[in-house]
């Protein structure tokens, strides 16, 4: 028993520090606030140890050998996203009024139900068969939900991405992004083996075969359905870039990357006259300041935000981050470029690097096909997410909306990403006994 | 072999990439800078997949590319961060401060409300997203109409530059301070929008119209240059008030700033921008602090004029029954074993109180002996209370009702309560000295309490804010509290009467006029005393209270008190 309950120290270790990153995070607003401790700061620090070491030590208990790490990234991603939540709070309410009030504790509550989410992910006893058997359920499910969004989904800034359940309003797309990775895993993994079978030829064009042709069909319909109908580019982006990965996984072809990156290209710059909201995120990419005070008005102020942040940042609590909107949910980037500067957010990609290279890892070892590439999809999910939202923020690539895992500020997406990690230590419970399977 | 030398052309290949990245990151362009990226990084790509090919066995080789693409991903935003956040920093900062909010004759819209400069609010940090249009700001006036700060063809205008601490300046550059950061959501009409409209406003880009409104200001423009006259360029401050209201009439301050010379016009150019950069910093660097507005946040000792407010707390309390009360004035008085005794400013000062004396001949010639057994008599907890109902309180604790328009400043009398407790401290502090800081708006206040018979009212600068004809705001006069009795209030005037009759105030005599008045002369470490006086006229019917510091300007009577008078003789018209 002793020796199993020490049979995770360096992800407990790991906890740790994170934990003591948190509290210094802590101390410093608190600190600026002259001594006032408030309930959120408690909660953050309380549901943090409560949740995540506690968990740690199950697993070590039960000892079938999941990784170490990925944890405590997750743990410490959530945990800057709670304190971000926490310190932005009181900006977002001086400055847009009484309608972000609470969002700290509220952060705080969806990563203590995500931690649920991952624990019974990890805990309850369930076949990683199962995801394989019931795949076309999953793929209704997603698309049931995106249907039902396009039809009664609630609509804000002009988009229609939200599914209201009465207490908290879904984001489908999130949901979406597991299954489809599940549903891709699945396929792919059925017809691998058709590499070199019979092509098709339509004169003297050699087309791929047909079971990789209607997937890639499928999804280019889906992306280019979703920036039509829906308007939203980033989830778009984000399903195009997990199904080239897995299906580049699959052929081992740069050929099939690269024609479906032309399709893509070809969709986007057919719809780019035809769409505003194409228009105006290209137009704010190419050159925000033809035009800081409209199109270009997010780009100029995140920018601002990161210049003033500089290499060591203003400070946490010194900046001026709601300054840019949205500095909560998908301009957390810039907040954190700005109040802890590059140093700061480069960390924040090095914890992403990290994350990607344990989740690439995994995959290697896993135990067959369907869960190397279930945890090659997951670990691209979290980590194209990332680039997409980062790289927007920072005027990289044109900016599209969409939640830096496990960071911003939102029930949807954090309740998700703990899912996926969940599946994820799943997959690389390598001490599992084989009867589990 | 083959292998070998392909990994060999291909670290060539990544040093080549690494330049390509380097060049790059430093060009200003950004679409140039991105072709650089991808171009580097395909290069620096070429040796990890040639590495990968060549070590990791096939069934894992897709996974590790995929791998290297993401970390690649991650690089690429690594260097952007580099670019932005150190490479770029100041270029962004300078091109966010040359640009102009295209406000004028076309409705706002939404999307231009916050100008990025106003995120640079060195004046006050307070910055509301669309309190921006500048061509749409309202006008700050004086009591009597008279204009102080308007905006004409989109440049915010300060008629009076004397008037800079008062009217705070409104700048793209430096933000928003004095009136204009306080009075900013009426000025800016932001006021007019709920939260919830600003939101939606924002959010979804539909347009709506703000309404500026004006503010008028309790200030005397008259009565203000008068005061800036006779204080001239002496380091100082005068506050003139009305102590039945708390209006505050004068506001006089020196050394000032202009802050005509912070604000752009409506189209900056980069001179524009280093001019009032310029001006900007030649302020800061000031060792005399003209940003410091002295009369409510210039912190000095108060000297003898707190005498009034020792004589305050022996009337109020009854341990001195009226001015005629007996008190002595020795020419010594030990206070405890080890301290100094209490002495007279000068020799022999009981020639002129009498011995025994009495409350009014040892206010009058300011005896520092009898005031400090008046405090002893007081008691450190009685003199403490009487303190911080006057506004002074402790320095480790709450202070006086902060000033609603203006920052000031909260005077103290000691730092803890465990200073008074010591006999010589609190019969130092009871005639003067010790560790007291006050602000000459709280010495205006104190005198105003005895003008309007023990009640303190709350001072503030704005008379009324309105849009076209609609009164939105008016000031209503509000009571803080009755700090001493209207019968120990009555006294008060007549001991500060008789001091300006025959005493060391009586060059302060108007003529038709009583005036009662206190000289004060605090020692401040490091040169001359600062010079004090507190004055209240008429005596009978108060209407102004007036409270004037001259730093570095001696002996109270020579330097403050004409300038008091003057300012008086202007407020009541008599010469």
């Amino acid at each position: 028993m002793r020796q199993r309950a020490g049979s995770r120290l360096l992800e407990l270790e790991l906890l740790i520090i994170a934990c003591l990153l948190l509290i210094a995070g802590l101390g410093m607003l608190i600190a600026e606030a002259g001594g006032l401790v408030r309930w959120a700061d408690v909660a953050i620090v309380g549901a943090f140890v409560s949740l995540f070491v506690l968990l740690s030590l199950v697993m070590a208990l039960r000892c079938w050998g999941e990784d170490q790490v990925l944890l405590p990234i997750a743990a410490l991603l959530a945990g800057i996203g709670m304190v971000l939540a926490r310190r932005l709070e009181p900006d977002l309410v001086a400055r847009y009024g009484a309608i972000y009030s609470g969002i700290a504790l509220k952060q705080v509550v969806w990563v203590l139900l995500g931690a649920i989410v991952l624990a019974l992910v990890v805990f309850v006893p369930w076949r990683m068969a199962w995801l394989r058997r019931y795949r076309y359920t999953w793929l209704a499910l997603g698309l049931a939900l995106v249907g039902l969004t396009a039809l009664i989904g609630v609509e804000r800034n002009g988009a229609r991405l939200w599914l209201s359940l009465g207490f908290f309003q879904l984001q489908p797309v999130e949901p979406l992004k597991i299954l489809l990775v599940i549903y891709l895993a699945a396929y792919l993994d059925d017809h691998r083996n058709l590499i070199g079978r019979a092509s098709y030829w339509l004169g003297n064009l050699k087309l791929p075969p047909l079971p990789y042709l209607t997937p890639l069909g499928l999804m280019w319909g889906l992306t280019v359905g979703l920036i039509v109908i829906q308007k939203d580019l980033g989830a778009a982006l984000l399903f195009f870039a997990i199904f080239l990965a897995m299906l580049y996984l699959v052929t081992n072809q740069a050929g099939y990357i690269i024609a479906g990156l032309l399709a893509f290209a070809a969709g986007a710059s057919a719809l780019y006259p035809l769409f505003g909201h194409v228009q105006v995120r290209v137009d704010a990419w190419r050159d925000p300041w033809s035009d800081p005070f409209g199109n270009g008005y997010q780009m100029v102020q995140a920018l601002y935000a990161l210049a003033n942040g500089g290499i060591v940042g203003a400070g946490l609590g010194l900046g001026d981050p709601t300054s840019v909107p949205e500095s909560h949910t998908d301009f957390v980037f810039a907040a954190i470029g700005e109040e802890l500067g590059f140093v700061g957010a480069f960390g924040l990609l090095l914890c992403y690097a990290l994350l990607a290279l344990r989740g690439y890892r995994i995959a290697q070892q896993a135990r067959n096909g369907f869960q190397q590439l279930l945890a090659a999809g997951l670990t691209t999910a979290i980590i194209a997410q990332a680039f997409i939202i980062t790289g927007g923020v920072t005027n990289l690539i044109p900016l599209t909306g969409i939640t830096l895992p496990f960071v911003s500020y939102g029930g949807s997406s954090t309740l998700v990403n703990f899912a996926m990690v969940g599946i994820l230590l799943r997959i690389s419970a390598a001490g599992k006994p084989a009867v589990v399977n | 072999m083959v292998t070998r030398r392909r990994i060999a052309f291909n670290s060539v290949l990544a040093v080549t990439g690494l330049a390509v990245l380097a060049i790059g990151v430093t060009l200003p362009g950004a679409m140039q800078w991105r072709l650089h990226l991808l171009t580097g990084l395909w290069l620096l790509s070429l040796l990890p997949r040639a590495l990968i090919t060549a070590r990791v066995v096939d069934a894992a080789r897709g996974i590790a590319r995929l791998g290297l693409v993401v970390l690649l991903a991650l690089g690429a935003v690594t260097l952007q961060l580099v670019r932005e956040q150190a490479l770029q920093a100041n270029a962004t900062r300078a091109r966010v401060t040359t640009l102009r909010q295209p406000a004028g004759d076309q409705p706002p819209d939404t999307a231009t409300l916050v100008r990025p400069a106003d995120r640079t609010a060195l004046g006050s940090g307070r910055v509301w997203p669309v309190a921006a249009i500048a061509a749409v700001r309202g006008a700050i006036r004086d009591r009597n109409g008279v204009v102080l700060a308007e905006t004409v063809n989109g440049r915010r205008v300060y008629p009076f530059p004397d008037l800079g601490h008062i009217t705070g300046f409104s700048s793209r550059l430096y933000g928003n301070s004095g009136i204009e950061s306080s009075q900013d959501e009426d000025l800016s009409g932001a006021r007019t929008l709920s939260p919830i409209a600003l939101l939606e406003g924002r959010l979804l880009g539909t347009p709506f119209a703000a309404q500026p409104a004006d503010v008028q200001l309790t200030i005397d423009v008259q009565l203000q240059q008068v005061a800036q006259a006779a204080l001239g360029d002496r380091p100082g401050a005068v506050v003139l008030l009305d102590p039945r209201t708390g209006a505050i009439l004068a506001l006089a301050t020196y050394p000032r700033f202009d802050p005509n010379l912070l604000v752009l016009p409506e189209r900056a150019s980069e001179a524009d921008v280093a001019q009032a950069q310029a001006a900007w910093q030649e302020l800061a660097a000031r060792a005399d602090g003209p940003l410091l507005n002295r009369a409510t946040q210039g912190l000095y000792p108060p000297g003898s004029v707190i005498k009034t407010l020792t004589a305050a707390a022996a009337l109020d309390s009854g341990l001195m029954n009226g001015p005629e009360a007996q008190v002595t004035c020795p020419e010594r008085l030990p206070t405890e074993a080890g301290a100094p005794p209490v002495v007279n400013a000068v020799e022999n000062l009981s020639r002129r109180t009498g011995d025994p004396s009495d409350l009014r001949r040892v206010y009058a010639w300011s005896c520092n002996t009898a005031f400090a057994q008046i405090g002893l008599a007081l008691g450190p907890e009685r003199f403490a209370a009487y303190a911080a109902r006057f506004g002074l309180g402790m320095r480790d604790g709450t202070g006086a009702p902060a000033l609603r328009d203006i920052p000031a400043e909260a005077g103290t009398i000691a730092g803890d309560m465990v200073f008074l407790q010591r006999p010589a401290a609190l019969a130092d502090t009871a005639f003067g000295q010790g560790q007291a800081l006050v602000t000459p708006l709280d010495m205006a206040q104190m005198v105003a309490v005895a003008a309007n018979n023990g009640a303190m009212m709350r001072p503030y600068l704005v008379q009324e804010v309105r849009v076209g004809e609609t009164v939105r705001f008016a000031a209503q006069p509000e009571a803080l509290g009755q700090v001493i009795t209207s019968q120990a209030a009555a006294q008060l005037r007549a001991i500060m009467a008789a001091s300006v009759e025959s005493g060391y105030a009586s060059p302060a005599a108007l003529p038709g006029i009583q005036v009662g008045g206190k000289t004060g002369t605090a020692e401040a470490p490091g040169g001359p005393p600062h010079a004090w006086f507190v004055a209240i006229a008429p005596v009978e019917q108060p209407q102004f209270a007036i409270a004037v510091i001259v730093e570095r300007g001696g002996e109270g009577s020579r330097s403050a008190l004409p300038v008091a008078r003057q300012v008086l003789a202007a407020a009541l018209g008599v010469q």
